[in-house]
């Protein structure tokens, strides 16, 4: 008999672990009737299913062996868990399934799922059904037991080489996650084929605070030094303790001097933009506050 | 006769006709010329059929475009009958145009009806036939035959291919005898004859699941035209029908099979992986292709059809995880299991498919893609597969017709999963409902493709409620009354015993002894002055059951078994056609006999009682739904939500057109004649919610009765009826509007006489083809015209949602399980008896 538990949030949990009437433990052979609210818990390894107190007699002083004569498997007391479904075949099944799904998630390459599907991401349809054809083989395959190691080595390759393991036993793992390059297939170690390119933004230029304009002067130069009368006053202390600098008058007076050539009041008519505009009118969107 | 409405001439072959038959030729023309959809309601028994297809006829031939006219009925026998009509109606145009019109009128019906094989059609059941035919004629059948192995195969089957596939059977109407009788002699199959020669027909005349069943439609009536005339005959039930058609229930029993099955299926693909691995690889081919090329195969043979896709997922191929066989076959394995283990479940979850998806992709990574094309694949597996037995895999196949189904609606759709049969149950025995609750999603498709379709009934009313709970807009709701030279039905609402106590079904007062003897009380009295049949209608079998024990304890039964012979309808098919022919023979002879049978079962849907075969016919109680139902209960709060109707406007609607359905079934034509009794108190306030041609002719007088005065009224009644009938009224001549008035069926003169009144008419209200003014509202001026302005409310002309009735606008809060309301009751009838004195003192 089994039980299906409503939890809090109103979803629930199936749960085929309580006991149907024919069930023996195959350990201390305790039944429904021996035991009132019997409980069986599967291995997530071997799949044997042994009753709760069984599960707490044999693995509470650390890892054991499976009690089931015959399998050698060394199993830990976490390793024991509660059923989801009465047939054991598909309690297997599905976890094997997450496996290759959690392994095979898209997401894993740092794809987001499109408005219209995951079909999307690829170049076609036929592209996303392939992609489910092998994780479908994948599976089916662990499952039946056909070509374990070469579908686990499949497997393990597109993880090592996408940067997804984190098995602490297998010192390649230590290996740093691949850099992704910004024009790289998204899928490093190529098994999953038919997916889109990642589109590389163009490579956007710094900001120019001053909008093209340049600080070039069209009409004159200054040079280092300029004849004047108030040269005497260029290297005395007094003025130049207030801050000024005759370098910059010099050229504060020859824009002034040289500014509005070149500006046409027919072509302003017209409605042509020059560039050389002063900066205030060029920015169309300056803020205004009011 | 002959006549013409507007333009058109129609022959109608009778030499008289009703007035109500040809204001419904009217309504219908009005509805076919400007294209849409319409209500229809006409008392049962007045010609609806003949005068729907001399309508339609004549405006086949009149037109030149020649719209075909699909017409949908809903048992065997109104199949047959429609046809007869047909074959007659085509005689006589014969006779009258002078020439034969080319003209094909074909009926369908299940290949069990129709099939000639010799062995094939002694089996006994449906199914077995449906799948023993498949085996004989598949496609791929033929193809093995061609490669020279030995297989059976059907001749008559086999002989259609020699023939010129537009003409299979010659022009002319054939019912379904008929077709019998030309395959018989010219060996071919009349199943496969009409199922093809289909598109070259003028009229197919055949159930309502060929049209609306989106897993038979999508292979019998695909390649109908858009401009057919659709008509739904006896349509009153046909939401139920559409909800039924999309509803799947699913057992543990079920589920086991369906693990057997697609165990059978890993079988032979393992056997054919041996043998012939070539044919796998070629539909894998296929499937990588897409769902459109393997379509091609979509055969009228195919193994099942598939509920509603929609046609652009159709073109998409088929998820890749589901594409080979063999993960096929797991994934349906997988998903039975979830579906086994969810199960197991000791209370109710009611639940919506986005929800279950959701559930289903955590424990069992299915996805809702795969699962949406899972009937689709099954069907193209089997067809790769050859399989022939293919009655095994009906539970396999329920399965992935519900996966489809789930995958594919999000709303109108509930899972609801029952543990336990009946509260009381202690033993699980669960059962997984998957019900619809829209029963606009599968008549949607026949609404959206046809240009008229029309709906209509005997009882139908009210008749707004149709468009909305269908949801499709009606360009004509109309309902007729009955034209009758002399009162033929006497309609009594009877809320009180002969002890002045209230009687009514309902459920706190059922078990009431009083109430129980009331009410055998009743059925006595009725049984002592009724002549030949009585015929009682109790609102469900537990009703029945319990009643009639309590009756048998009191002696009620003793008492009346010095009148009548009593016999009881059961669930049984077999014991109830036996109790009724039992019914029919006692009626023929000496006392008579009383029926009881059920409101919601096959006696009050589809048989006749006519004549002596039913005098009276009570109703025990109001035959409301029983309100507890989970699946009720949910549809109830759909509507409530998506169409906006009250719960309790729907129950009652329900518990009504149940109860005129019960009703109707003693009145079956102009010369019969027949008491009803409505026998619950609930009844008084709903009685404008019957059916117009019923509720108009029920007087005050007549409601509210106590047991004694709707016996005195009842034999009064019966001494009127006894009186010779004369014709005299409908053959003196009319000269005028009054004159028509007074008969019941019109010679062509007198319809002539009413054409020029009415066009006279027409040219004073300004030319205007439209009834504007509500006394002017049907084309037929009848006996009853005057208390029809009180009824108006029931005649909306398009679809101008006026409410229904005087009486049910202020009739919103329920009663249906309410406490009585004495003083009410008592005000009411204080306030009649004051009227009356005063009426009687003036």
């Amino acid at each position: 008999m089994a039980t299906n538990v409503l939890t809090q949030n109103g979803t629930f949990r199936m749960d085929a672990s309580l006991a149907s009437a024919s069930d023996v433990c195959p350990v201390c052979k305790s039944t429904a009737q021996t035991s009132p609210n019997l409980r069986f818990k599967v291995s997530s390894k071997c799949y044997h299913r042994i009753c709760e107190g069984c599960v707490d007699r044999k693995f509470s002083a650390g890892k054991a062996q499976c009690p089931i004569s015959g399998c050698h498997h060394m199993l830990w007391k976490r390793d024991w868990r509660l059923q989801t479904f009465e047939d054991i075949q598909v309690e297997r099944e599905v976890d094997i399934r997450r496996r290759v799904w959690r392994t095979l998630d898209l997401t894993n390459l740092g794809l987001v799922e499109p408005e219209g599907g995951w079909e999307n991401v690829f170049e076609d349809l036929r592209g996303y059904n392939d992609y489910l054809e092998m994780m479908e083989e994948m599976a089916m395959n662990l499952i039946t037991n056909i070509d374990v190691p070469a579908t686990n080595k499949k497997l393990r390759d597109y993880e090592t080489a996408n940067g997804l393991r984190k098995d602490k036993d297998d010192p390649k793992a230590l290996l740093k996650a691949p850099v992704r390059q910004p024009g790289d297939y998204p899928d490093l170690s190529g098994l999953i084929r038919g997916l889109k390119m990642k589109k590389v933004a163009p490579k956007q230029a710094a900001y120019d605070v001053w909008e093209g304009v340049t600080k070039q002067r069209e009409y004159f130069s200054l040079s280092a030094k300029h004849e004047s009368s108030w040269d005497h006053y260029t290297n005395k202390k007094a003025t130049m303790a207030g801050g000024w600098n005759v370098a910059d008058y010099t050229e504060e007076s020859l824009l002034r001097a040289f500014s509005g050539l070149g500006v046409f009041i027919e072509n302003e008519k017209g409605g042509k933009m020059d560039m050389r505009l002063p900066l205030a009118t060029i920015a169309p969107h300056a803020d205004d506050v009011f | 006769m002959r006549f013409y409405i507007d333009e058109l001439e129609v022959l109608f072959p009778y030499p008289r006709i009703y007035p109500e038959q040809y204001a419904y030729m009217c309504d219908l023309k009005r509805t076919l010329d400007t294209g849409g959809h319409c209500v229809l309601e006409m008392p049962s028994g007045t010609g609806k059929t003949v005068s729907l297809l001399s309508l339609i006829v004549a405006y086949q031939m009149h037109m030149p475009e020649k719209r075909k006219l699909i017409y949908c009925s809903r048992t065997m026998s109104e199949i047959e009958k429609a046809l007869a009509e047909l074959k007659a109606l085509m005689r006589y145009r014969t006779k009258e145009l002078g020439y034969t019109e080319e003209f094909r009128g074909l009926g369908l019906t299940s290949r069990k009806n129709l099939c000639l094989h010799p062995s094939v059609k002694r089996e006994k059941s449906g199914a077995v036939v449906d799948a023993r035919c498949r085996s004989l004629t598949a496609g791929f059948v033929k193809e093995k035959k061609e490669r020279g192995e030995d297989v059976d195969v059907c001749i008559y089957h086999d002989n259609l291919d020699l023939l010129d596939p537009s003409n299979l059977v010659p022009t002319g109407v054939f019912t379904l005898d008929n077709l019998l009788q030309y395959g018989e002699n010219h060996k071919q199959c009349p199943y496969f004859s009409a199922r093809r020669m289909m598109p070259w027909c003028n009229v197919i005349i055949y159930s309502y699941h060929y049209l609306l069943d989106p897993k038979i439609a999508e292979r019998v009536s695909k390649e109908l035209s858009k401009d057919c005339i659709v008509v739904f005959d006896e349509a009153h039930n046909i939401d139920n029908v559409c909800i039924e058609s999309l509803s799947i229930d699913i057992t543990e029993d079920s589920l086991r099979k369906a693990t057997r099955g697609a165990g059978n299926l890993e079988r032979k693909i393992e056997e054919m992986k041996q043998n012939d691995e070539q044919k796998l690889q070629d539909e894998y081919q296929k499937l990588v292709q897409g769902l459109a090329d393997a379509g091609t195969a979509r055969d009228e043979e195919a193994f099942m059809a598939n509920p509603v896709l929609p046609d652009d997922l159709l073109k998409e191929a088929i998820p890749g995880n589901i594409r080979r066989a063999e993960h096929f076959v797991a994934f349906l394995k997988r998903f039975i299991e979830y579906l086994k283990t969810r199960m197991k479940v000791l209370h109710v979850i009611q639940e919506t498919p986005p929800s279950f998806l959701a559930h289903l992709k955590d424990y069992t990574f299915i996805e809702k893609k795969p699962l949406r094309f899972c009937a689709e694949r099954l069907t193209s597996l089997v067809r790769t597969l050859e399989l022939t037995n293919i009655e095994d895999y009906q539970p396999l196949q329920e399965v992935a017709t519900f996966a489809t189904l789930v995958a594919t609606y999000e709303s109108g759709f509930l899972l609801i999963l029952e543990p336990y049969e009946t509260e009381q149950a202690q033993v699980a025995n669960p059962i997984l409902h998957f019900t619809c609750l829209d029963a606009a999603i599968a008549i949607k498709p026949v609404f959206e493709r046809f240009a008229s379709v029309v709906i209509t009934s005997g009882t139908i009313s009210p008749l707004d409620m149709y468009p909305k709970i269908l949801d499709f807009p009606a360009v004509v709701t109309e309902s007729y009354s009955m034209s009758l030279s002399r009162k033929s039905f006497l309609p009594l609402i009877v809320t009180r015993g002969s002890d002045q106590q209230t009687m009514s079904s309902g459920f706190q007062v059922r078990q009431d002894p009083n109430v129980v003897r009331n009410y055998g009380n009743l059925l006595y009295e009725f049984a002592k002055i009724t002549p030949d049949g009585l015929v009682v209608f109790f609102p469900s079998y537990l009703y029945m059951e319990m009643i009639i024990s309590m009756w048998q304890a009191m002696g009620v039964l003793d008492r009346i078994w010095q009148y009548k012979l009593l016999l009881v309808e059961t669930p049984d098919a077999q014991e109830t056609s036996l109790a009724l022919e039992t019914y029919r023979t006692a009626c023929e002879n000496g006392k008579g006999a009383i029926l009881l049978c059920v409101a919601r079962g096959k006696v009050s849907e589809g048989i006749d009682f006519d004549h002596h075969f039913g005098r009276t016919v009570l109703c025990m109680g109001a035959p409301f739904q029983y309100t507890e139902s989970r699946i009720l209960k949910a549809r109830l709060e759909f509507m409530r939500e998506k169409y906006h109707i009250k719960e309790q406007d729907f129950l009652s609607f329900d518990a009504m057109r149940h109860a005129a359905q019960c009703l109707g079934r003693v009145l079956r034509g102009k010369d019969d004649y027949g008491i009803m009794v409505l026998a619950d108190r609930r009844f008084q306030k709903k009685r404008n919610q019957l059916p117009k041609w019923i509720s108009a002719t029920i007087t005050d007088g007549q409601t509210a009765l106590s047991t004694d005065a709707a016996v005195g009224m009842a034999k009064k009644f019966l001494r009127d009826v006894a009186q010779p009938l004369s014709n005299q009224a409908n053959e003196r001549p009319a000269y005028n509007e009054k004159d028509l008035q007074a008969k019941d069926s019109w010679s062509s003169k007198d319809l002539e006489l009413h054409q020029r009144i009415m066009k006279g008419r027409r040219a004073v209200g300004g030319g205007d083809e439209g009834r504007q003014v509500p006394n002017e509202q049907s084309y037929m001026p009848t006996a009853a015209a005057a208390r029809d302005i009180a009824m108006s409310g029931t005649n909306s002309v398009n679809g101008s949602a006026k409410s229904n009735g005087a009486g049910a606008r202020n009739e919103y809060e329920d009663e249906y399980d309410e406490e009585v309301d004495d003083d009410a009751l008592l005000a009411v009838e204080t306030m009649t008896d004051v009227q009356g004195a005063i009426g009687t003192t003036l």
